[in-house]
């Protein structure tokens, strides 16, 4: 058992081998976009739980699923594809320490490259059958991964907020390579469409490759389930001041 | 550098806020329970003309949804297209079903329901109400 830090622990409960492995990062956020999306790579292909992240910043609770006991802060591995994925949102007393930890946790497991899945506010989201997709590449080594992937488009201006943001950054300081990308989503409502969509690029690599069809067929089914996650996220969200995402900057005009 | 008294006003302050939040979501998960009705997310937003509401209630038909207003309140009340089983360990309980979404929603100024406008795409609910004439216009000499 691996255990890093003090009251924020990234606990490997299962031993895995991995060679320059992809990473990735679902962390509830805009329409949950990363967590629905990282929650179906995980069933489609059948990922095994082998870790979780413990902190005091969470509320103590475990997550029980048919009869069996997990908690809520999981990391799955299968495919050489290791994927942190939550059914908490981060709480922003603890979004620095906690994504500074998983960072390095994540560098520690010497990845070809971090990705972190989530969702850009689109206001005019209903209007879109096809949301786009944006990527913020954290330096020249995450810009190289992108050469290798279809439909999308770079962040060429605007902020980040949140959990996503902070993975990038603290990736960044240590000279992890990652990448964010962000699907145009509802900022308040589940949106499988948009987590269908991020998971569509990512099928440029082959071992993470998944049918997306059943994501529409229960696309109704999910936004109903995830109600209570995204009421928990957007509360989380107003702390961190999300709406800041849809501001433009200012400064270095 | 801030005071002691600072941070534990702080302390106190998010406490308060943390407990208004759990009041809320068992509130809501109360009166899923007891009524069978699930509450569906919502945002409201204003633009100096309009209040718009937006309701995501996931397969509900048009045909099926029933909305009233008043100048400060939206009543919104929809068939489920399918029933919602939920399985959850529990005394009142094990499984519980719900075929209705129900809500009520307050708006953040006065409307004028009588010019709203409602339209449904993909289980999404959209009503826009022409926000109640405030004051005169004052034209700048």
């Amino acid at each position: 058992m691996e255990k890093l830090g003090e009251s924020i622990e990234v606990v490997e409960s299962k031993s895995t081998e991995s060679k320059r492995p992809i990473i990735l990062e679902g962390f509830p956020d805009v329409g949950l976009v990363g967590s629905i999306a990282t929650s179906h790579l995980v069933n489609a292909l059948d990922f095994e739980q082998i870790g979780y992240v413990e902190s005091e910043y969470f509320p103590p609770m475990v997550t029980v699923r048919k009869g069996s006991m997990y908690e809520p802060v999981g990391i799955f591995y299968g495919n050489n594809v290791y994927v942190v994925t939550s059914e908490l949102p981060v709480p922003v007393a603890g979004v620095y320490r906690i994504m500074s930890k998983i960072a390095n946790w994540m560098k520690s497991k010497n990845p070809s490259v971090i990705i972190s899945l989530g969702g850009i506010a689109e206001p005019e989201r209903v209007k879109l059958d096809e949301p786009s997709v944006f990527a913020v590449p954290n330096g020249k080594g995450a810009a190289e991964v992108l050469k290798g992937l279809r439909g999308i488009e770079l962040l060429n201006e605007g902020f980040l907020v949140g959990p996503k943001a902070m993975l990038l950054k603290e990736c960044r300081k240590i000279g992890a390579p990652a990448i964010g990308l962000f699907a145009q989503a509802y900022y308040k409502f589940p949106d499988p469409g948009a987590a269908a969509k991020v998971l569509t690029v990512l099928s440029a690599f082959e071992n993470m490759r998944v049918d997306i069809g059943p994501l529409a067929e229960s696309a109704e089914k999910l936004r109903v389930q995830y109600r209570d996650l995204m009421r928990r996220t957007e509360e989380e969200m107003n702390r961190m001041e999300k709406s800041r995402e849809l501001e433009f900057p200012g400064l270095l005009v | 550098m801030p005071s002691e008294d600072f941070f534990s006003e702080v302390e106190r302050m998010e406490r308060r806020m943390r407990k208004i939040s759990e009041d809320i979501a068992r509130s809501i998960k109360e009166f899923e329970y007891s009524s069978g009705c699930l509450e569906p997310l919502y945002e409201v937003y204003e633009t100096p003309e309009e209040v718009i509401v937006s309701v995501d209630m996931p397969g509900v038909k048009k045909e099926d949804v029933s909305l009233e207003a008043t100048e400060d309140k939206l009543y919104v009340d929809a068939e489920c297209g399918r029933s919602i089983s939920v399985r959850k360990w529990g005394v009142s309980s094990q499984e519980k079903t719900f075929k209705r979404f129900r809500k009520v929603i307050p708006l953040p100024s006065s409307v004028d329901p009588e010019r709203a406008k409602a339209s449904l795409k993909g289980g999404l609910l959209k009503i826009r109400f022409p926000r109640k004439k405030a004051g005169t216009r004052i034209d700048i000499e």
